[in-house]
């Protein structure tokens, strides 16, 4: 983290584009620390969280960074998941090397896939890429032979983490080898956001014709992003099928891309925290509400998603931040 | 050496039946400050758009620095050195006024592309933009959002842009437009400190603001290039008043023939 830029000495402008770190955010992992010890109940909902929360980033740098909405994020989750899953059915199930070539390949393929997407704009795009996961997941359900089809990919296993942590039953090795993989992937990303790729990132979305008139090659910028994005979204995809041992087919499904897209917009976009703070929220919502009222939980999430766009400017996150100033107000006062 | 820095052959360009460029040649050379006058919808703007590569010319040419950029990209041409500026601001409102001008260093620089660099430690990078931004008196507004700094600030972050690309040529489209008569002569100070052996187009109406900056100036009317000359011969030839007195005349309506 660039800390020495906050530093007395550091000049206004390196203080205006450092991002430090913050004592605040360790309380994430702190709290999944206090799941770990304390509430081992809810270990297997925590690491569900810990996928989603990874998927969620992956989509923050391309929809919340760069403004590029998409409804087939879905594709690279279910890439890297049924990558994983099927690298470990075929006798590759060494856990961190399986997931890094799910990773891998997940990035060639949303690669290649960027470099059609990054032609489009606005509606045309969106459309393409929703396309693109229609396709997917109707390939993923007849190619049977290979993924399960409607079944799932089922009936593979993960050999120990280091050869040593055996995948228990209760979850605790899961839940802490996906924590893990977030750590190293959230430290890589907020990297990423406080580099001058990031701040392209924020140029495409706030004026993108201007880009090009800075001399950006905006569509290299944005192949990039594609790449890296996608990457994210099938490594978190590899670690849902390798923490489970199963891959449903419905990862491919638009409910998933629309789903990440409605946690990252009640979270807040193009901030990072606002992912962990959108999926935790949903999907305790989710959680509590499909248990009492398992016929009406899509109608609360939809009223949330609604007081959200209504209420908030910038999700949970923008709510807290504004708190935070009223706050702050208050005390100054 | 004697290869013009900017040379513009026989540019047309039709909108409809409006001839809106009408075969338009002339010449900068290194170091050139020329001014670009003209009444509205004289076709100024529409003529930057063709030579920074934002519009199409139906035909003619463009040639920087001896390369034919006529068919060459917008961005292509700002990596060959032809900066510019708009005449309606058109800047990353939502970000700060540093993150603009770093922003335009840093892909100058090339390390746009790289997520691994940290942004906050490219130590030389940081001090040009400080020292730009200080040129243009911007030093006190780095940390506030484009949208926050008033509006002579957003021109001049304009220019401010345009210069971290240290571009060979450069096209001003009226730079002053829009501002009060007291921050004016803040643009004329920015203007006065653009390195010289830049070659500059100016388009301006303030008939001050060419006195100062111009060495030559052109008339543009209809499309058509009618004058060239100092700026006195120019600014005091019948038919630069007519043309500005009849277009005042007739304001609102731009028809002038
Ligand atoms: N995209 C377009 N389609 C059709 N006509 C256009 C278009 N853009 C500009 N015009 C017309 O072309 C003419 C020249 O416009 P332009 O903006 O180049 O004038 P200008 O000399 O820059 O004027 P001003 O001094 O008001 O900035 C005007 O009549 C304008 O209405
Ligand atoms: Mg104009």
């Amino acid at each position: 983290m660039p800390r020495d830029a906050t530093a007395p000495g550091a000049s206004i402008g390196a203080r205006i584009l450092a991002q430090p770190f913050s004592p605040v955010e360790v309380i994430p992992w702190l709290a999944a620390l206090a799941v770990f010890f304390l509430a081992s109940d809810y270990l297997a909902l925590g690491t569900s969280m810990i996928v989603m929360i990874l998927f969620a980033l992956s989509l923050d740098l391309l929809t919340g960074y760069a403004g590029i909405v998409t409804l087939g994020h879905a594709l690279y989750f279910g890439t890297g998941a049924y990558a994983a899953g099927l690298l470990a059915k075929h006798g590759w199930s060494e856990p961190l090397t399986g997931l890094v070539m799910a990773t891998v390949f997940t990035a060639i393929v949303g690669t290649l896939l960027g470099i059609v997407l990054a032609e489009l704009r606005g509606m045309a795009s969106i459309m393409t890429s929703m396309a693109l996961g229609l396709i997917a997941y109707e390939g993923a359900k007849n190619a049977s032979w290979l993924t399960g089809g409607d079944d799932g990919l089922q009936g593979f296993s993960m050999a120990p983490v280091f050869g040593v942590f055996r995948w228990s039953v209760y979850g605790h090795t899961a839940f802490l080898y996906a924590l893990a993989w977030l750590l190293v992937f959230f430290v890589a990303i907020r990297i990423l956001v406080a580099s001058p790729f990031g701040l392209a990132l924020k140029g495409l979305r706030e004026n993108y014709g201007r880009m090009q008139l800075i001399g950006a090659p905006v569509r290299r910028h944005v192949i990039e992003l594609y790449a890296i994005s996608s990457g994210l979204a099938g490594a978190a995809g590899a670690l849902s099928a390798q923490t489970t041992s199963f891959v449903d087919v419905n990862v491919f499904s638009i409910d998933v891309s629309a789903g990440v897209l409605v946690m990252l917009v009640v979270g807040g976009l193009g901030r990072l925290y606002g992912a962990f703070a959108g999926v935790i929220v949903y999907m305790l919502i989710h959680n509590v509400a499909s248990e009492f009222a398992p016929f009406y939980w899509m109608f609360i999430i939809g009223a949330m998603l609604l007081a959200v766009v209504l209420f908030t400017r910038g999700g949970v996150m923008g709510l807290i931040d504004a708190m935070r100033r009223t706050f702050m107000r208050k005390q100054s006062a | 050496m004697t290869e013009a820095a900017l040379s513009v052959r026989n540019l047309s360009k039709r909108f409809g039946e409006l001839a809106v460029t009408n075969d338009v040649s002339f010449e900068l050379e290194r170091g050139a400050r020329h001014a670009l006058i003209g009444p509205n919808g004289a076709g100024k703007s529409t003529l930057v758009h063709q030579l920074s590569g934002v519009l199409k010319p139906d035909a003619g040419s463009v040639v920087l620095q001896g390369i034919d950029v006529t068919s060459m990209s917008a961005r292509d041409r700002v990596a060959l050195g032809l900066g510019r500026t708009f005449q309606i601001s058109n800047l990353f409102f939502k970000l700060t006024v540093f993150e603009n001008i770093f922003m335009a260093l840093s892909e100058r620089a090339g390390i746009s592309g790289k997520p691994w660099l940290i942004a906050s430690r490219q130590k030389a990078l940081i001090e040009e933009g400080e020292e730009i931004a200080a040129t243009f008196g911007l030093d006190g507004c780095m940390a506030q959002t484009v949208s926050e700094v008033s509006y002579g600030e957003q021109r001049l972050l304009e220019i401010a842009i345009a210069m971290a690309l240290r571009p060979k040529v450069l096209l001003l489209d009226e730079p002053a437009a829009g501002l009060p008569k007291s921050e004016i002569s803040s643009v004329l100070n920015g203007l006065a400190l653009l390195p010289a052996e830049t070659a500059i187009l100016l388009i301006e109406h303030d008939m001050h603001i060419v006195r100062e900056f111009a060495t030559t100036v052109a008339l543009l009317v209809d499309g058509r290039l009618e004058l060239s000359g100092t700026p006195r011969e120019v600014l005091e030839s019948e038919l630069v008043r007519s043309v500005y007195l009849g277009a005042r005349h007739s304001s609102g309506s731009r028809a002038h023939a």
